[in-house]
């Protein structure tokens, strides 16, 4: 039996932006696209239930961070180290800007990283992103606070950016 | 210099392939049909019919007889409730709790409690006395030996366990698994993250090389039976 229209045409809609937000996460295009077959295969497993949820997209990102996280977890300390501090991969048709992009938010830590990913490019406000991330929405604020001085830092950053809604 | 936002959309990058859709649904629905049909066969299984030609003569005829009921003691699990720590399991037998903490030197998450088929104590000494970067104990893996298990479970301290599992209750079966780093040995780990009762933790098990398959069993069912308060 084919998968329902409606699984297909959800994990259609928000295939892309689940693997930008798991490449700027992970710092690996490839990578990327693998965590994010899995989430889907997840969705698959769980359509069910998921579809029934009020915001089926945040249970989908929350799974693709776990599966980054249990990835991060997996391949331990080392390999961490090298994907936060190494020079991320670069493509033919990369700019040095995106590069320096890419590095910029590739040495946040880990949990600053995920909040500004789910903030400013997935696009979801604080209290989603509290509840992706099951923390309150008072850390989101803070880890979104220390990213974006880390980032203004950096030099990618010369804006107050908006850290409320 | 451009906002955060617009910098993000330019560095993410752009999908190569489209996502696969029908063969995760066709397998889920195959697992599905498996699993019934591994019911049916186990179902059969038990029902245990034993055949006897009782006699040789012409009038030989095949006795079908039921399996004698098997009566052997089994021992019940052992409640075990920590007021400190919130939670409740019940300890299978064959496996005993760490009176004390294996990795004292983990902070965040910390170790609250250490299940393993055989005693075991931390290593002496401060410092980390991690096997590997999934910080198992060294001593789990000097001495649970080729047919053990062990468990433990961390709590994160309030607010920095984000990465909690998929939204559910408490069910290892249904928990997203993943390998832990290679341990030597032939022993082999996986770990879960969880979040409960507005509590985040992760459990840790580790199987030793030639652990029966009843151990994952007895180690599921002990983690179905864990409890935590808010």
């Amino acid at each position: 039996m084919a998968a329902p229209p409606e699984l297909v045409a959800f994990c259609e809609a928000e295939w892309p932006r689940l693997v930008g937000a798991l490449s700027l996460h992970t710092g690996d295009r490839d990578l990327a696209e693998d965590l994010a077959q899995d989430a889907i295969a997840k969705v698959c497993q769980h359509w069910r239930r998921v579809r029934r949820l009020d915001a089926p997209e945040a249970w989908l990102h929350r799974v693709a961070l776990n599966l980054a996280h249990s990835h991060f977890r997996r391949v331990g300390a080392g390999r961490r180290a090298r994907v936060r501090h190494g020079v991320p991969e670069r493509r033919v048709d990369d700019a040095d800007d995106v590069i320096a992009i890419r590095a910029a938010v590739a040495s946040l830590p880990e949990r600053e990283r995920a909040t500004i990913v789910l903030r400013f490019y997935v696009g979801s406000s604080v209290r989603e992103t509290a509840a992706i991330l099951g923390c309150p929405e008072g850390t989101v604020k803070t880890l979104t606070h220390r990213a974006i001085g880390r980032l203004r830092a950096s030099g990618l950053v010369d804006e107050e950016e908006a850290l409320d809604g | 210099m451009a906002d955060l936002q617009s910098l993000l959309e330019r560095a993410a990058a752009s999908p190569a392939r489209p996502p696969d859709v029908a063969g995760p649904y066709r397998r889920r629905r195959r697992n599905v049909r498996s699993g019934f049909a591994l019911v049916v066969v186990a179902a059969a299984a038990t029902a245990g019919v034993a055949i006897t030609n009782r006699s040789s003569g012409p009038d030989a005829r095949v006795q079908v007889r039921a399996p004698k009921p098997v009566s052997t003691p089994k021992q019940a699990p052992t409640p075990y409730r920590d007021k400190t720590n919130r939670m409740s399991i019940s300890i299978a037998p064959g496996w005993q709790r760490m009176p004390r903490a294996l990795r004292p030197w983990l902070f965040s998450p910390h170790e609250i409690l250490s299940l393993a088929t055989t005693s075991l104590s931390p290593t002496p000494g401060p410092g980390n006395h991690a096997a590997c970067a999934s910080e198992i104990a060294q001593v789990v893996v000097d001495r649970i030996g080729p047919d053990g298990g062990y468990m433990s479970i961390d709590e994160w301290r309030q607010g920095q366990g984000i990465y909690t599992s998929e939204p559910r209750t408490l069910r290892a079966a249904d928990l997203h698994w993943s390998a832990l780093c290679p341990l030597p040995n032939g022993m082999t780990g996986q770990g879960a993250t969880v979040h409960e009762a507005g509590r985040d933790f992760t459990i840790s098990l580790v199987f030793g090389a030639h652990a029966r398959a009843t151990r994952r069993a007895e180690l599921y069912a002990m983690l179905d039976t864990l409890h935590f308060d808010p």
